[in-house]
């Protein structure tokens, strides 16, 4: 149920979080000691190219040192989708760095995601139902184990084996086969599927165990519900009681779960990107943090955090859509 | 003329803890007669509502009915329900004996609309015919409108999520109804709303009603025979004119002065009221009630099991029935 | 109405009053998981202690040949320009736990204080804690770690202040939804009624209570911490000259040791972390059950 409230609380917190992103973007690249300018250009080329200095100065808007009206270009640039200019990919724009990188994150991402909520789910219902038998506790104990393993050394691990006891199974870098073009054609749709089963499954299976995890405990609490209790009493078969009674309850904090673990989720996808060389934004980060590309970090940020804020939104609102009860609490 | 519809013999229910197991329900008889209104009376811990979890069998670990036997008189057959298989017992359940639970508030599906909730009932039990109609009248029997089908729980109060449960409790029919503390959760004008059409819908379709409840005053203005229960045992069984008139068992007196307080001396009696159950982790040699028991002597401690006494159509488990009112009678 | 009488209020008096530290440890040993989870990170800790005294060699000497396998004089090999790996993995050892021992204790510190403080006094203080937390939720951490960590000094200082001051809303959250529930407990409004001040209410009286929940999230925090080192070093970002677990992943991965098949070079570092992970959770879930099952028998 959606109220007026809720939508407001929820609009605002976005908001709020958004703007503060907005002025850390701002701020920290100023508040490094000495001028922005002359670090970025001495890091970059270890000397001061006059006509640099001017292009740069411009694009702070640092001829005027009023921090607001820096502040005021700031914006109004971001509103024309001007991010600067990329060092490492120049002469592209980081607005363009950003778009030729963020589908494949996307895809990454939405595939990951979607697999991993619904095996997490699904096997979540199954062993906590089914909680206090051995099995469950053995599988419990198994996906505490995997949770507590960082993505990027499974990538590592996965990479390794692949390229050296399994190898020419499946590719371990890249989007797609070198000697391929990017079009529409089946071999190069194939080539990218091929390309993400091991990144995908990295993220995978690095994220369910701790959906099913949360699954399993809100299913174990579940039980001590007293309409469960009705529902035995009014003889619902066992099947249905664990579907529709159960398993429908104990699905939306989950959902919850999944939303906000979708933070982490992104920054495990970064990881595995830079293991696999996948040409994502988690890549582009990569190679931003490690030349020293400020502008393109800078927007990086920006944009990925933003992403995540406006997921974060949608999420809560369909939710409240999903769950009759939430305008209460 | 009275026939039992519900017998229960020598049963015996556990809850296993770490500490060991608690004998909720200690070698249990009882009697129910079609027709009637059993009220179930009984501190917290006394085992009443166990009684009406095992009944169903909804009893779960670390609970457990270890022994004993519940039939139930249909018409054309009996019922033993302990031995009923898990898909028989999911049968048998809701259209022979339903039950309305104390926690209103919180039995209701919270994420389906109230017209599921019944719906699915009948489609568990392959009830035919139009379920729309079928809603309908059972709401309308337990004072709801049709427009509530259309509702979330969340969207209707304390008592109107009683009645839906009334209604829910009366939609397959049973012949008996338990109504474990239906009206515990609710407030004081709303309880007595509640209580009329539980009795208004007990003659309307000839149900028998298991009662259950701590609040004796409630229990003696709807039941037709009273059970009062200490320590997982019912230790005074019998009409309830007969009981309210004169009670025979010391508990009972005690607890009928403190109720009824103007015409008895009300300190005398909760003074004498001090103490608490036994523990029932432990074995009870003879009477469960001696510790707190005014008129209590040597030998209530050396009987064990008590072969309930025939007091008329009442039984007790005391060995000096009515020897505390009379006594009470007498100071007075 | 029947008079309640229950036997609660004195048994919860007798059991209450033989706590102590050193038997409440004794006790939850006897609990296996968080018996495995304690000599785990026990080991580990030991390790990073005596680290630098049982390194075979110079983390910096540079003298032997590159990529050797494991031999007895290299444990563990040697990486792309001769380190040996054990020497980098028993002193990286220290190092890990030592930032994620530095995060923890900022991050107790400040999430038990705002707990505390909005769950104790509701009304102005705690609404204005708990929005911020609502709102530092929301942003994506990992972003912010790395834009913070390209713009100030790579300094281990630096990881450890970052990731001290940006853990603390979440487990300020936890503490204090436990206070609000310990407010409802009986010995709490007891405590009130006998005229205690706020203060001594909340140090004495509530914060004992807490100790395992702040234990149990003071150890996660230090894992969930180390891993966040390692991904930031291994991102490139922080002091990558440091030793730790991290940067013996970001060297291993930044000179390709997949393709020398140095599997010596990339296992026991991302190893330790998940193993230690494990040992967090289960002397996490392990004290949760020892402290259930006593306040289970005080009942």
């Amino acid at each position: 149920m959606i109220t007026r409230k809720y939508l407001v609380t929820r609009t605002s917190y976005a908001v709020l979080t958004s703007a503060i992103a907005l002025v850390i973007n701002f701020l920290l690249p100023r508040l490094v000691p000495g001028n922005p300018v002359y670090t970025i250009l001495l890091t970059k080329y270890h000397y001061l190219p006059p006509n640099q200095i001017k292009l740069l100065e411009s694009e702070f808007g640092l001829q005027n040192p009023n921090l607001l009206y820096q502040f005021q270009r700031y914006i109004i640039e971001l509103f024309h989708g001007n991010l600067g200019i990329s060092y490492y990919y120049f002469p592209a724009t980081v607005t363009n760095v950003i778009a030729t990188h963020l589908p494949w994150t996307l895809f990454l991402l939405g595939t990951a995601t979607a697999i991993s909520s619904l095996v997490g789910v699904i096997i979540g219902k199954y062993i906590g139902w089914h909680s206090g038998t051995k099995g469950e506790t053995a599988i419990s104990a198994l996906f505490m184990g995997l949770t507590s393993i960082p993505f990027f050394w499974i990538a590592v691990i996965f990479q390794l084996i692949f390229a050296l006891y399994i190898t020419h199974l499946l590719p371990i870098s890249g989007a797609y086969s070198v000697t391929l073009v990017p079009s529409w054609n089946v071999a190069f749709i194939l080539s990218v599927l091929r390309h993400s089963i091991l990144p995908i499954f990295t993220l995978v299976l690095v994220s369910f165990p701790g959906f099913s995890l949360t699954m399993r405990n809100t299913m174990v609490n579940q039980n001590k519900e007293d309409y469960l209790t009705l529902a035995k009493a009014k003889g619902i078969p066992e099947r249905l009681i664990v579907k529709n009674y159960a398993a429908r309850n104990a699905v939306l904090p989950v959902a919850t779960h999944i939303v906000l673990a979708f933070g982490y989720v992104v920054a495990g996808a970064f990881f595995v990107e830079v293991v696999f060389s996948y040409p994502g934004i988690g890549y582009a980060l990569y190679v931003a943090v490690t030349s020293l590309d400020y502008p393109l970090v800078d927007g990086i940020f920006l944009v990925i955090t933003l992403t995540v804020i406006i997921a974060n939104f949608f999420a809560d609102i369909l939710y409240a859509y999903l769950d009759p009860r939430v305008e209460l609490k | 003329m009275s026939f039992p519809i519900l017998s229960i013999k020598k049963l015996n229910t556990v809850f296993h803890t770490p500490s060991g197991d608690v004998m909720a329900l200690r070698n249990l008889s009882l009697e129910v007669n079609k027709g009637e209104v059993l009220a179930i009376v009984g501190e917290s811990g006394s085992g009443k509502s166990t009684l009406g979890f095992s009944i169903l069998r909804l009893i779960e670990n670390p609970g457990e009915i270890i022994s004993g036997s519940i039939v139930f008189h249909s018409p054309e057959r009996d019922v033993h329900i302990l031995d009923l298989s898990l898909p028989q017992l999911r049968e048998f359940r809701w259209v022979n004996i339903s039950m309305i639970f104390q926690s209103a508030m919180n039995v209701l599906n919270p994420i389906a609309r109230i017209e599921k909730q019944f719906i699915d009932t009948f489609e568990a039990h392959n009830i035919e015919g139009d379920y729309q109609e079928r809603i309908n009248k059972y709401l309308e029997i337990a004072g709801l409108g049709k427009q509530v089908k259309k509702m979330f729980p969340h969207e209707l109060s304390g008592g109107m999520k009683q009645r839906v449960n009334i209604a829910l409790a009366l939609s397959c029919e049973p012949s008996i109804l338990i109504a474990d503390e239906p009206t515990t959760a609710l407030d004081v004008v709303v309880q007595k709303e509640i209580l009329s059409s539980i009795m208004r819908i007990k003659d309307e379709l000839n149900l028998t009603v298991i009662f259950i409840t701590h609040d004796l005053s409630v229990a003696s203005s709807i039941a037709d025979r009273l059970a009062i229960f200490y320590a997982g045992r019912p230790v005074e069984v019998g009409s309830a004119d007969k009981i309210l008139r004169s009670p025979q068992h010391p508990y009972t007196t005690l607890l009928l002065s403190s109720v009824i307080s103007l015409n008895t001396n009300r300190e005398a009696s909760l003074k004498t009221m001090g103490g608490s159950p036994p523990d029932l982790k432990k074995r009870i040699p003879g009477c469960s009630f001696l510790e707190r028991c005014p008129i209590g002597e040597e030998a209530c401690s050396t009987y064990d099991l008590f072969p309930a006494k025939v007091h008329g159509d009442v039984f007790v488990e005391c060995i000096h029935p009515g020897k505390l009112e009379f006594e009470m009678e007498v100071n007075k | 109405m029947l008079p309640e009488v229950g036997p609660l209020e004195t048994k919860t008096l007798k059991t209450k009053s033989t706590t102590g530290e050193v038997s409440f440890l004794r006790g939850a040993l006897g609990n296996k998981k968080f018996f495995s989870g304690f000599i785990i990170l026990l080991a580990f800790t030991t390790i990073g202690i005596i680290g630098p005294f049982i390194a075979p060699y110079n983390p910096y000497n540079t003298s032997f040949p590159s990529w050797l396998p494991p031999t007895s004089a290299h444990l563990m090999g040697t990486d792309y320009i001769g380190h040996d790996v054990f020497t980098w993995f028993v002193i990286g050892t220290g190092t890990s736990l030592f930032v994620g021992a530095a995060v923890s204790l900022i991050t107790t510190f400040l999430g038990t204080a705002a707990g505390l403080v909005s769950g104790y006094y509701s009304g102005m203080v705690d609404n204005i804690l708990m929005r911020t937390v609502d709102v530092l939720l929301i942003m994506p951490t990992f972003p912010l770690l790395v834009i913070l960590a390209v713009y100030l000094p790579p300094t281990n200082t630096t990881t450890i202040i970052i990731l001290g001051v940006l853990s603390w809303p979440f487990m300020s959250r936890v503490i204090r939804s436990q206070v609000l529930t310990l407010k409802e407990r009986p010995f709490i409004s007891a405590a009130k009624l006998s005229g205690y001040s706020g203060k001594k209410i909340l140090f004495s009286e509530i914060f004992p209570h807490l100790l395992p929940l702040i234990v149990i999230n003071a150890v996660y925090i230090v894992v969930g911490a180390i891993v966040a080192q390692a991904g930031l070093a291994f991102f490139g970002l922080g002091n990558l000259a440091s030793v730790n677990w991290g940067t013996s992943l970001y060297w291993a991965q930044s000179s390709d040791a997949i393709i020398y098949n140095a599997w010596w070079w990339i296992i026991p570092p991302g190893l330790s972390i998940a193993i230690i992970g494990i040992a967090a959770n289960l002397f996490g879930s392990g004290l949760n059950e020892y402290v259930g099952q006593r306040s289970g028998e005080v009942r």
